[in-house]
C-alpha cells in the first residue's frame, strides 16, 4: 500500500499556476527526492501535502485518507511531519523543549487539564525523557538546554529533524535539509537520513538541490518543472532523461 | 566575594533546590501575614491596590508576552469585570463573590468574541482591534448612564467582610480587602504558571516563535489563541472586581487607554514572558505615580510620574530587554548557577519512543522485557548507569 498518494493537485494563486495537475506516489518505507530548477513548485507541493496551502483541485492521500479532510493542525496526528527550508524552530526555547513541542500531537494536556494540573506533570516527564532520548540518537544531547537560537544553522538542522521525528511520523518531508551544510555534513546527514528510515520505519520525501545527496540516497526521484511533473524513476534512470536535463541545462541553441 | 567560577551550582529538583523554593514560597507567604500588622492600614490599602494592578499586568503578560499578542484594550477588561461587580452588587443585590465569577465568565466571553477578528490579523492589527475595544468601553460606560452611572460614576460598591475575629476590628475592611487582592494575585498567578509548563504552554510558545511551524507541528492555533485570550481578559476582569470592591468608586475615566498603556509598561518593565516579573511591574506602575505625588507635594512641583516612566521604559529598552527579571536572573546567575537535570533515558527509548503513537504509562510495567527502555526517573547520575548498559 502506497503511503504517500499525491492525485492531480492543482495549485493556483490568482493567475499564476505554481502546481499543476501534478500526481506521484511514495511506496511505504521509500525515500522520494523531489528535484527541479528554482521555481519549479516542489516546496509549494510541500505546502499542499502539509496544509499550508490549500490546493486548488486534487486529493493528497495518506495511506488512503485524504488530507485536504482535515484542518492543517490535525495532519501532524495522521502521521506527516515536516522541515522547512528557513528553519521551522521555536527559537526562545531550548533544543529539549523544541522536540518536546514536536511531540505535541501525541500529549493530551490541553487548556482544562493544564490548568487543573491533571496529569500535566507526568506527561511532560515522559515526553523529556523521549525527547532527550531522540536528542542523544541525533547527537545533540549535550545541547538539550542550550536555546536554539544560539547554536550554528547546520546544528538547527538537525535539532528540526529531531524535532520532527518526535511527531513520530509514517511520513517525513525534508525542505532542502541539506541547505548551508558543509561538504562532510551532507554525507553524514544523508547516511543519517537512511538510518532513520530503516530504524523507524518512515517514508521519506525530500526536497533537495544537493544532487549528490538525492541521487545517493533516493530510492525514486521524481522531478518538476513549472509546476509540472516532467520525470520519474530511479536516479539513475533521471540523470539521464533528457526531459531533465534540458529543464536544468536548457534546450541546445 | 564570590566569584563566577565559584558560583554555587544547584541541580534541578535536588533537596536544596526544593528546599530553597519551598524557603521562598514560605517567606513570601509570610510576608503575607505580617504586613497587616507591620504597615499602617493606608499602607495597606496601597499595597492591595498594587496587587489588583499586578494582576491585571500578569494577565496581560499571558497574551502578550507569552502569547505575543499586543493587546491594547485590557483596561477595558479591567474595567468590564469592575462594572460588572459595581451594576451587580449595587443595582442588583448580587453577592460580590458570585459577581466575581459572573464577570469572569463575561471578560472570559468577551475576550474569545474579541479574539476571533484579532486571529485572522498579524502584528499591529491586532493591536488595532484591541485599541477600538479599549476606546469603545468608556464611551459605552457613558452611554448606559442608567445602568452604570455615567461619568458622574458608580458609588458604593463593596464587600462586607465575613464574620470573623481578624476582621472585626476597626481596619476590618482593609483588611478583607488586602487578602482579597493578595489571593487574586495569588491566583492569577497560578493560573498562568499551570498553564504555561507543559504541553499547552509549549503551543502557546510555538505559536509566538514561528506560528507556521507550530501548526504543522499540530497546535490548534485558533483554539489556543481564543482560550489564551479568554483567559488573559478574565484575569483582567477579575483584578478590575477586586479593584471595585476595594476602590468602591468607578467612573469611566479610571479604566481608560492610558490604564492599558500602564498595565504594558508594568509587563515590560518587570519582564515580559516572565513568572513574576510582572508582579514586580505591577507594584511599580502602582507606585511610582504614589511616590512621585508624595515627593512633588513636598517640594510643590508637578507630578512626575510620566516622566519617571518614560525613562525607565527607555532604560529598559536600551539595556535590558528583559526587564527587572532579566536583571535578578543575570544578578543571580553571577552567584548561584542551576544545573539541569538530566532526563535519564536509554539509547533505544529513541526508536521505542518513536514506533508507540501514543504516550503510554510503560514504564510502570515492573518486567521490563529486552528491548523495552525502563525509564528510571528516580534521579540525576543513574544517566550514566543507563549508558552503561
Amino acid at each position: 500500500m502506497a503511503v504517500l498518494d499525491v492525485r492531480e493537485v492543482t495549485l493556483r494563486f490568482g493567475g499564476i499556476t505554481a502546481l499543476e495537475s501534478l500526481s506521484f506516489r511514495a511506496e511505504s518505507g521509500e525515500i522520494c527526492g523531489l528535484i527541479g530548477p528554482n521555481g519549479a513548485g516542489k516546496t509549494s507541493l510541500f505546502n499542499c501535502i502539509s496544509r499550508v496551502y490549500q490546493p486548488t483541485s486534487g486529493e493528497v492521500l495518506l495511506d488512503g485518507r485524504n488530507l485536504l479532510d482535515s484542518p492543517a493542525h490535525q495532519v501532524a496526528r495522521l502521521g506527516v511531519a515536516r522541515t522547512f527550508q528557513n528553519l521551522g524552530l521555536f527559537p526562545t526555547m531550548t533544543f529539549l523543549e523544541n522536540t518536546m513541542a514536536g511531540a505535541h500531537p501525541h500529549g493530551r494536556a490541553g487548556f482544562l487539564r493544564s490548568l487543573l494540573r491533571l496529569g500535566v506533570a507526568r506527561e511532560d516527564r515522559e515526553m523529556r525523557a523521549q525527547a532527550f532520548a531522540l536528542l542523544e540518537r541525533l547527537g545533540l544531547a549535550e545541547l538539550a538546554f542550550e536555546k536554539a537560537a544560539d547554536q550554528p544553522y547546520g546544528t538547527l538542522k538537525r535539532l528540526e529533524l529531531a524535532r520532527a521525528l518526535a511527531g513520530s511520523p509514517k511520513l517525513l518531508m525534508l525542505d532542502e535539509p541539506a541547505g548551508g551544510l558543509t561538504h562532510g555534513e551532507v554525507h553524514e546527514l544523508g547516511e543519517l537520513i537512511r538510518e532513520l528510515r530503516d530504524e523507524l520505519g518512515l517514508t521519506v520525501v525530500l526536497v533537495e538541490h544537493h544532487m549528490g545527496m538525492v541521487m545517493g540516497i533516493s530510492d525514486k526521484v521524481v522531478a518538476m518543472s513549472f509546476g509540472k511533473l516532467i520525470a520519474e524513476g530511479t536516479p539513475a534512470e533521471i540523470q539521464v532523461h533528457p526531459e531533465v536535463v534540458t529543464a536544468y541545462l536548457g534546450t541546445p541553441a | 566575594m564570590t566569584s563566577a567560577k565559584q558560583r554555587l551550582v544547584i541541580v534541578e529538583g535536588s533537596a536544596l533546590h526544593l528546599g530553597l523554593r519551598i524557603a521562598g514560597a514560605l517567606a513570601i507567604i509570610a510576608t503575607a501575614f505580617a504586613l497587616p500588622y507591620v504597615l499602617e492600614p493606608f499602607r495597606l490599602s496601597q499595597i492591595a491596590g498594587a496587587c489588583v494592578y499586578a494582576m491585571a499586568v500578569v494577565g496581560l503578560n499571558l497574551l502578550a508576552g507569552f502569547g505575543g499578542q499586543i493587546s491594547l484594550g485590557h483596561a477595558a477588561f479591567f474595567g468590564l469585570g469592575a462594572y460588572t461587580t459595581g451594576v451587580l452588587t449595587t443595582g442588583y443585590g448580587v453577592d460580590p463573590a458570585l459577581s466575581f465569577l459572573v464577570g469572569i465568565v463575561v471578560c472570559f466571553a468577551v475576550g474569545v468574541i474579541v479574539a476571533f477578528p484579532a486571529l485572522r490579523l498579524r502584528g499591529i492589527y491586532v493591536a488595532l482591534v484591541t485599541l477600538a475595544v479599549g476606546l469603545i468601553f468608556p464611551t459605552l460606560v457613558i452611554r448606559f448612564a442608567d445602568l452604570t452611572g455615567g461619568s458622574t460614576g458608580l458609588f458604593g460598591v463593596t464587600y462586607q467582610p465575613p464574620d470573623l475575629a481578624y476582621f472585626s476590628g476597626f481596619n476590618g475592611r482593609v483588611y478583607w480587602n488586602y487578602w482579597l487582592a493578595v489571593a487574586g494575585l495569588a491566583l492569577a498567578c497560578l493560573v498562568v504558571r499551570n498553564l504555561m509548563n507543559g504541553r499547552f504552554g509549549r503551543s502557546v510558545i510555538a505559536l509566538r516563535d514561528n506560528e507556521t511551524a507550530a501548526v504543522i507541528m499540530g497546535v490548534n492555533r485558533t483554539g489556543t489563541r481564543v482560550v489564551v485570550f479568554g483567559t488573559s481578559a478574565s484575569i483582567a476582569g477579575l483584578a478590575g472586581s477586586l479593584f471595585a470592591v476595594s476602590s468602591g468608586l468607578l467612573t469611566p475615566l479610571s479604566f481608560s487607554l492610558l490604564l492599558t498603556l500602564y498595565f504594558l509598561a508594568g509587563m515590560i518593565i518587570g519582564g515580559a514572558s516572565s513568572f513574576w516579573g510582572p508582579v514586580l511591574g505591577g507594584f511599580l506602575i502602582y507606585f511610582v505615580p504614589v511616590w512621585s505625588a508624595e515627593l512633588s507635594s513636598i517640594n510643590g512641583s508637578q507630578n512626575l510620574a510620566g516622566v519617571v516612566f518614560g525613562v525607565i521604559i527607555i532604560l529598559i529598552t536600551f539595556f535590558l530587554r528583559s526587564g527587572l527579571a532579566g536583571l535578578v536572573r543575570t544578578l543571580l546567575g553571577l552567584v548561584v548557577r542551576v544545573e539541569p537535570r538530566m532526563p535519564v533515558a536509554v539509547p533505544s527509548a529513541a526508536r521505542a519512543s518513536l514506533s508507540e503513537p501514543r504516550l503510554t504509562e510503560r514504564h510502570h510495567l515492573s518486567a521490563p522485557a529486552d528491548d523495552r527502555p525502563e525509564l528510571d526517573r528516580s534521579g540525576v547520575g543513574s544517566t550514566d548507569a543507563a549508558r552503561n548498559h
